[in-house]
């Protein structure tokens, strides 16, 4: 057996396992996927939208938390502008003469943990939320994720992100993966596993700030440095499938890579910082998904290696070929020529349909327990295809700049 | 607010996962074997279609012997030659080259191969049929690593040019019958290497030069002026008959 053929095999393996377990806990935790009971009585909620040259996005966002299903009395909606070098201060300012319940904060430029910091001492609410200038949220959004609540235990709910009416084939692409996202998100939670707090609304208990503190800085993905900080204090995490908040896909591949490229970095890094997570004794499953994700990250690097090394050896012997008969490939279109009894039915054959079968099993369980009501479609099928390829890459480019010492920046 | 339970590593679920992981990891080797299983089955069939169509071949000869060109369906059987070579290619592909069963295969289909081709060559000549033959010699990748550009050159002359019959035999095969075939063009040792209609041709040939040789011996047709070839052969066939 090739090294390659048994790393392809420990790859399939790893993934059918994952898959596995996901299913196991999903059935061990199928009465309790929602939670029906609203609070008895509804707390003050404050959401913080912290926003740094969003002059296209603030009116928008603004318009989606005023549209909230909940009591105006209620709900404090504090803006904070992170010395934006456009127009947002300006439209914030406007949208607060028809909307006088909205305050606004105006900050140098210091960065959206610095943003976030100064509006959470400021807040009059008991929950506290977070949410990204480019996201909307349903209006009946904010009532399901306070269910959650109900838990004593719960520190912090996050809601299913996902994409807005993708325009292109790039959105598309998010979508599908936002779907199965979703899905599997809400799944790890149930064990614990929770390893982001997402910009595009989370909620808070006020009184988690006291016990972890505030934002930091955390190589810019400081969402997801706050869960690990909740998660290194045993905080419990809960995620909402019944709020759905949506947000805008990079629609070009540089925005979408450069996105990524923070997320992983930040990933990795973060993960760093909070080494005590990988202790099995505290953080049972969590330690183990946390391996899991990082041994993934190597196997997809390696799996994408021999992919890309098989195809370039195919695309070599079509060349030599094409040379070989000066590219006059008209003899062989005829279709006595093609030939179905040299496929090769390999266990990995049958493993790789298996786990494509799972990916698309996921998506669909996503859209169903999201009640996403849009079609999917062939974005499905590009998704699965794509994806691999580009998220392996992302994470080539992010083990290379971890390594060089390369920093980057927000936008 | 309390400690995180769900944290808590449950061995129990762990194990769970791992057996209907090595479950259905399992259930994808059993396929797989089984479907091989399969196909080595089909070998067997495939060894007593080998033995038919050789006697197949040696009755036709008999018949072209009594009568020569009348019904005579060469197409059919030159199509299944090929049809065995590429699940004997694929059959390479599932057991190995170095296969017992499949290099017994191999000699069985190298042997129809020289039926076919004394068949057909006395076809031609007897019924007039613009033929060219060439049985070319190949070997491993390791002795000769010019065969497998030289072969898909072949293939590419092969269906380009509807005459051109082309008969492939690894030179390093213990066969008699093909120990015989070398002695009688009084082959060197030497790979790739071509004969063409009674010619021996040594060394690799690019497109271009084979073409070049060929012009010698076929009277070039693509493969639309194949119709009309075929239509002079079935005529020529109703004349005799």
């Amino acid at each position: 057996m090739m090294i390659s053929e048994i790393f392809i095999y420990i790859g399939t393996f790893a993934a059918l396992y994952f898959g596995i377990l996901i299913f196991v806990t999903l059935y061990e935790n199928r009465h309790r996927l929602y939670n029906e009971k609203l609070p008895e009585r509804l707390p003050f909620v404050s959401i913080i939208l912290p926003c740094f040259n969003e002059e296209k996005n603030v009116e928008y966002v603004l318009t989606s938390l005023f549209g909230l299903d909940y009591p105006k009395e209620k709900l404090e909606i504090i803006a904070v502008d992170d010395g934006s070098r456009d127009n947002t201060l300006a439209k914030m300012l406007a949208f607060q003469q028809n909307y006088p319940g909205l305050k606004v904060l105006h900050k140098k430029n210091g960065g959206k943990h610095t943003a976030l910091n100064l509006a959470i001492p400021q807040v009059k609410g008991e929950i506290i939320g977070t949410i990204d200038a480019d996201c909307s949220v349903e209006p009946n959004g904010l009532k399901q994720m306070l269910k959650y609540f109900n838990e004593p235990n719960i520190a912090a709910v996050v809601s299913t992100i996902k994409v807005r009416q993708p325009k292109n084939i790039l959105e598309g692409v998010q979508y599908a993966e936002f779907m199965v996202s979703a899905f599997v998100k809400k799944i790890l939670s149930f064990l614990g596993g929770l390893t982001v707090t997402p910009g595009p609304l989370s909620l808070f208990r006020k009184q988690t700030f006291a016990i972890v503190g505030p934002y930091k800085k955390a190589h810019m993905t400081e969402d997801l440095e706050m869960a690990l900080r909740l998660q290194s204090h045993n905080l419990k995490i809960a995620c909402c499938w019944e709020a759905s908040v949506y947000t805008k896909g990079k629609s070009t591949l540089k925005t979408l890579s450069h996105q990524r490229l923070r997320w992983q970095r930040g990933f990795l890094l973060n993960l760093k910082d909070y080494l005590n997570l990988l202790n099995f004794k505290t953080h049972g499953n969590l330690s183990f998904l946390l391996v899991y994700a990082v041994v993934g990250v190597f196997l997809s690097i390696a799996l994408f290696g021999i992919t890309i090394f098989q195809f370039a050896k195919t695309i070599a012997t079509n060349v030599n070929h094409g040379l070989l008969i000066k590219f006059d490939f008209a003899p062989f279109l005829s279709f006595k020529n093609l030939n179905l009894t040299g496929l090769h039915l390999s266990p990995l054959t049958v493993m790789g349909l298996v786990g494509l079968v799972m990916v698309l099993v996921f998506m669909l369980l996503g859209k169903r327990f999201t009640f996403e009501k849009s079609h999917i479609g062939e974005k499905m099928f590009i998704w699965v295809f794509v994806y691999p390829f580009l998220n392996a890459t992302w994470w080539i480019l992010t083990t290379l700049s971890i390594i060089s010492g390369k920093k980057i920046h927000w936008k | 607010m309390e400690a995180n339970d769900d944290k808590k590593f449950k061995f129990s679920r762990y194990i769970a996962v791992l057996f209907f992981t090595l479950l259905i990891f399992g259930s994808g080797f059993l396929l797989s074997d089984y479907i091989t299983k399969k196909r080595i089955a089909q070998l067997n069939d495939l060894q007593q279609n080998l033995r038919t169509d050789i006697l197949s071949v040696e009755t036709q000869f008999s018949i072209l012997s009594q009568a020569p060109c009348s019904n005579l369906n060469e197409s059919t059987l030159t199509n299944e030659l090929y049809n065995i070579s590429q699940k004997l290619t694929s059959v390479g592909t599932s057991l190995g080259e170095d296969d017992s069963k499949f290099l017994e295969l191999k000699k069985y289909y190298s042997i129809l191969e020289i039926k076919h081709w004394l068949l057909l060559q006395k076809t031609a000549k007897e019924c007039k049929i613009p033929m060219t033959f060439i049985i070319y010699f190949f070997a491993d990748k390791k002795t000769c690593p010019q065969c497998e550009d030289q072969g898909y050159i072949l293939t590419y002359f092969r269906e380009k040019y509807p005459f051109l019959r082309i008969y492939s035999f690894d030179y390093n095969l213990e066969l008699a019958a093909l120990k015989t075939l070398k002695s009688v063009f009084r082959l060197k040792d030497e790979t790739p290497t071509m004969v063409i209609n009674n010619d021996v041709y040594y060394g690799y040939k690019s497109k271009d030069e084979l073409e070049t040789i060929l012009e010698k011996y076929v009277k070039l047709e693509t493969l639309e002026e194949k119709e009309t070839a075929t239509s002079t052969v079935t005529s020529t066939s109703s004349r005799l008959r």
